[in-house]
């Protein structure tokens, strides 16, 4: 118990044996015991007021001495400013690395959606086990709002890059169609103007931001028409400026930036209907209150059971489809989760090893002054009261570098937006907030707490007469100092490698995933994607009249080796003919339609067979590896006939081609069929590819104006090179890497300065002994030999544990990696001797200072 | 709510207090009580301390590190805290003694003179 919480509780006691004892004397004196009462508590005074006023003299101990400590410890820090501004700059940068890492965790996964009622939210689809899409129908969509009652609003939608012409101008337009029933799960009041509902038909509404640069706010754009892929539109409201919308975009192939308007989508009754083919649209919708979602996901699922029995004709597309109703936040941050735990992991072992090097520091600080604070023990300062003193001098540097730290953290978070605003979801909501800084709190007092406690736990647990006894001299700061260091060391390095492998990991991971054949050269490889609206392009020969001009076009372009347009956004049952496969089960396949020269164009070879050509009569298609792999196995394709989409027609297989990674760079190529494009069936995409011999940055330029010049009200977009869209496609992964990388590196240097530090210390306590031993005969190489032994037995015990743990580790982060599993031994040998190198070379330095000594010198050094 | 008069006298009263103690407790350790009556008794029965005040003086001083406390049994076999002067009490005692006996001595010249001019 506190002296202070002693004396207070025997304060009532005190008083009680005062007044007794007065009226004892009183009564010893002659008076009646009444009488003799009333004369003592009249003496005392009143009781109450003196026990206040007793207590009150206590009121503010506790601060004055932590005040008295403070003072203390920032005095401390003054008198070795060296020592404070490595202390404060390295609790800096790792507690403000922690918030920043944090601060992107709370904006992703801890803060709500910034909808009314988010947790109520649900997303619905169907997960293509084949193609790895979630999306839902049309008519799927139709039949669940039609028969649940677990949702109070349901709404569909499909964005897609659609042409905005206005006037004589025309541009690209990322659109949302999507059902009244949205405004309500959001809670979107408009701007200006009115949003629509279900009734309305041929308005838009925009979004503050093309309200703002495409109109510059004014607000007579309401009631313009507006020619949206030929179809006439009219501007009935502007959203608000914080208007988010959160429902992810769709597929990639769809509306390719942020959404600029808003459509109402109309679900007509022949997208009711399972027909030929089902129209992909995507389900949000908000529970009724106290439904939960397990419930509504059993619900789902018996229509959709239903569903499924009753079209077998869909089979082949049920049967791969897998019911996903998830809450919405779940579906938009979920795979980023884990990604985000283990940064944040992996920043929170950056922190240990700070503050193992500070507690080290610090350590080192209290053996030279052992002296000192044996003789503050000895005079009574207690246990607890050096305790309180390490605490308070750990608490203020880690103060000091907390605040610090938070500025840190405001600058990576700019660094972090900049660097990935597509990497993470929800990333543009971050900042520093109450949560934030509330954890970037938490944090500094723990690390203040962890590194006051190290030099406390050295000192209390060596015995303090030997300590009164050596006084800090000679001793390399008694056996269980040294002991002490020599383990954190050990353990700054374990998880120095831990993180380390966990980046080599990923590294790996990285080559994998860029690890093309020669013949693919992306980064040579112009692309820029063509909508083409309007009415004039509603038949497919319109489609092909436009590719042709297209190619005649860039074939006149001198600095275009190759050109070629492609689309590839089918996908579906592929049968043979005679038919393989009973009805509906053929295997899911994507049907490219694409000019002949586009294998040449991305540098895929032909395997087997020929090459198609432009205009093959009867119908002939190429399919790739991966495709022969699986419809076929081992049995060669060529010859074989397929069954496309041209009717009944089917289509022979002339040739097998290499895979080629096209669309992403972190998945297997998909089975793939390729179709002379004016044998396919419309569509209005088209996706246009030059390949140069320099650099495609320079003819983007002059392809784009080719392309818009063969008709002005169809622009281009999505215009860049093929290397930077598939490095887009694994944004995320580069995000992770290069913060796992960062904080590997940082872990490796500070657990390097680790054991430099250590090792210096241990060399300038053993100056004495290497004197003796110099002067007995010992070599120079026989010294350093000897430091390096005892410094690489540490680094080897630490990497060894590492390795360990590693094992272990990371196989949390399987689900990064590509194509590298998480016990890659190459990479664990690679990793392990690098570090144990760079050991070596960190107590390289303290053993050579050793050899130096001079040992007369050596000798009298006390 | 004390009053400003309160206020002034307990200020008066505190800086005495305090001496008095620490001299009380010069010879051995004493109980609360036994300080009151010491006081009271040396004093001749002069100076009449409200005996409550005596607690918030004697936790200054322990505060002060001037006193210190332990618990003991009293005359009466009773459990008693006993106050027992510190090494720092017993120097601060010289210190407040000294600078008591100037005062004293100063305002005994001033009140002497002032009854010397009165006469004349």
């Amino acid at each position: 118990m506190s002296l202070r919480r002693r004396m207070e509780n025997d304060l009532d006691h005190d008083i009680r044996e005062h007044i007794e004892m007065e009226i004892r004397d009183n009564i010893e004196r002659g008076m009646s015991p009444d009488e003799a009462r009333r004369a003592a508590l009249h003496k005392f005074g009143n009781v109450l007021r003196v026990s206040e006023e007793t207590r009150a003299v206590w009121r503010w101990m506790w601060a004055e001495r932590l005040l008295q400590d403070i003072r203390y410890a920032v005095r401390g820090l003054r008198r070795n400013p060296v020592f404070a501004a490595v202390a404060i700059l390295t609790l800096a940068l790792g507690i403000g690395m922690n918030t920043a890492v944090f601060s992107v965790v709370s904006a992703v996964l801890i803060k709500p959606l910034p909808y009314p009622d988010p947790g109520r939210l649900v997303w619905l689809a169907n997960y293509n086990r084949r193609f790895h899409f979630e999306a839902s129908t049309s008519p799927d969509f139709f039949d669940w709002r039609a028969q649940s009652r677990s949702f109070e609003e349901m709404t569909g939608y499909t964005t897609i890059d659609s042409t905005v012409q206005d006037g004589a101008e025309s541009s690209k337009l990322g659109l949302v169609q999507i059902t009244a029933a949205f405004w309500r799960i959001a809670g979107a009041r408009p701007a200006l103007g009115r949003l629509f509902s279900d009734d309305d038909r041929d308005v838009i509404v925009l979004t503050w931001r093309m309200f703002e640069q495409r109109y510059r706010a004014d607000r007579r754009v309401l009631g313009r028409v507006l020619q949206i892929d030929g179809r006439p539109a009219t501007v009935i409201g502007i959203l608000p400026k914080d208007f988010r919308f959160l429902p992810p975009p769709g597929l990639p192939g769809a509306m390719s930036g942020e959404p600029e308007a808003f459509m109402p989508n109309i679900i007509g009754p022949e997208l009711q209907t399972r027909a030929a083919n089902l129209p992909i649209l995507f389900v949000v919708g908000k529970l009724k209150p106290g439904v939960s979602i397990e419930q509504a996901r059993a619900e789902i699922q018996t229509i959709q059971a239903r569903v499924a029995r009753d079209n077998p004709a869909m089979k082949g597309f049920y049967s791969v489809a897998e019911l996903r109703v998830v809450p919405l936040k779940e579906k938009l941050v979920g795979e980023s989760r884990r990604a985000l735990l283990i940064l944040l992991a992996a920043v929170v072992f950056v922190l240990l090893i700070a503050c193992a090097n500070l507690g080290n520091l610090l350590l080192a600080r209290a053996m030279g002054r052992q002296r000192e604070l044996a003789i503050r023990v000895a005079i009574g300062a207690g246990r607890h009261r050096l305790l309180r003193h390490f605490l308070v001098e750990g608490l203020t540097i880690a103060v000091l570098g907390g605040v610090a730290g938070l500025t840190v953290a405001r600058a990576a978070d700019d660094i972090l937006t900049r660097v990935g605003p597509s990497a993470v979801p929800r990333l543009a909501e971050l900042g520093i907030d109450w949560r934030v800084a509330l954890f970037a709190l938490g944090v500094s007092t723990l690390a203040g707490l962890v590194f006051g406690l190290v030099p406390f736990l050295a000192f209390c647990t060596g015995s303090l007469s030997s300590l009164l006894k050596t006084g800090g001299h000679g001793s390399s700061g008694g056996p269980t100092g040294w002991r002490l260091r020599r383990f954190v060391v050990g353990g700054e390095l374990a998880v120095a490698l831990v993180l380390l492998i966990g980046a080599g990991l990923m590294v790996k991971s990285f080559v994998r995933m860029y690890a093309h054949p020669a013949s693919f050269q992306p980064e040579r490889i112009g692309t820029m994607r063509v909508f083409l609206s309007g009415p004039a392009y509603r038949g497919h020969a319109a489609a092909v009249a436009y590719a042709q001009r297209v190619l005649a076009r860039l074939a006149t372009i001198p600095a275009v080796q190759v050109a070629a347009l492609t689309n590839g956004s089918g996908s579906g049952g592929a049968d043979l003919d005679p038919p393989r496969f009973p009805p509906g089960q053929a295997p899911q396949v994507f049907f490219r339609a694409a000019s002949a020269a586009y294998p040449r164009v991305v540098g895929s070879p032909l395997v087997e067979g020929r090459w198609t050509t432009d205009d093959e009569q009867p119908p002939a298609v190429m399919v790739n590896q991966a495709f022969a792999r699986l419809v076929f196995g081992s049995e060669s394709p060529v010859g074989q006939k397929i069954h496309i989409h041209i009717g009944d027609e089917s289509a022979k297989i002339v040739g097998v081609v290499g895979d080629v990674k096209m669309s992403r760079l972190d998945a297997a190529p998909a089975p793939e069929v390729l179709i002379p494009f004016k044998d396919t069936r419309a569509f209005r995409t088209w996706d246009i590819l030059a390949k140069t011999s320099a650099s495609p940055a320079a003819i983007l330029p002059e392809v784009r104006r080719a392309v818009q010049q063969i008709d002005p009200t169809q622009p281009p977009y999505a215009i860049m090179t093929l290397q930077a869209a598939l490095d887009e496609s694994i944004v995320p992964r580069r995000f992770n890497l290069l913060l796992l990388g960062a904080f590997a590196a940082s872990a490796v240097a500070l657990a390097l300065v680790g054991i430099y530090g250590v090792m210096s210390y241990a060399v300038t306590q053993r100056t004495h002994e290497i004197g003796v031993r110099m002067a007995l005969g010992a070599g120079r190489g026989e010294i350093v030999g000897m430091v390096v032994r005892q410094g690489m037995f540490v680094a080897l015990t630490g990497i060894a544990a590492g390795a360990a743990a590693a094992l272990v580790l990371t196989r949390l982060m399987a689900t990064l990696l590509f194509d590298v599993k998480p016990n890659d031994p190459l990479t664990y040998v690679t990793v392990a001797v690098t570090l144990a190198a760079t050991a070596l070379a960190a107590s390289w330095v303290p053993a050579f200072k050793a050899a130096r000594v001079d040992p007369l010198r050596a000798l009298r050094y006390e | 709510m004390p009053t400003r008069e309160d206020a002034d006298r307990i200020e008066l009263l505190q800086g005495t207090l305090d001496l008095l103690i620490l001299r009380t407790l010069l010879p051995g350790r004493a109980h609360g009580h036994a300080i009151a009556k010491n006081i009271e008794r040396t004093s001749e029965d002069v100076l009449q301390v409200e005996q409550g005040s005596l607690y918030p003086a004697l936790h200054r001083l322990i505060k002060r590190g001037w006193i210190s406390a332990e618990e003991g049994v009293s005359e009466h076999n009773r459990r008693a805290k006993f106050y027992r002067l510190t090494a720092k009490g017993r120097k601060r005692l010289t210190v407040e003694t000294s600078k008591w006996e100037k005062l004293a001595g100063a305002i005994a010249a001033i009140l002497y003179a002032a009854r010397q001019e009165g006469k004349s």
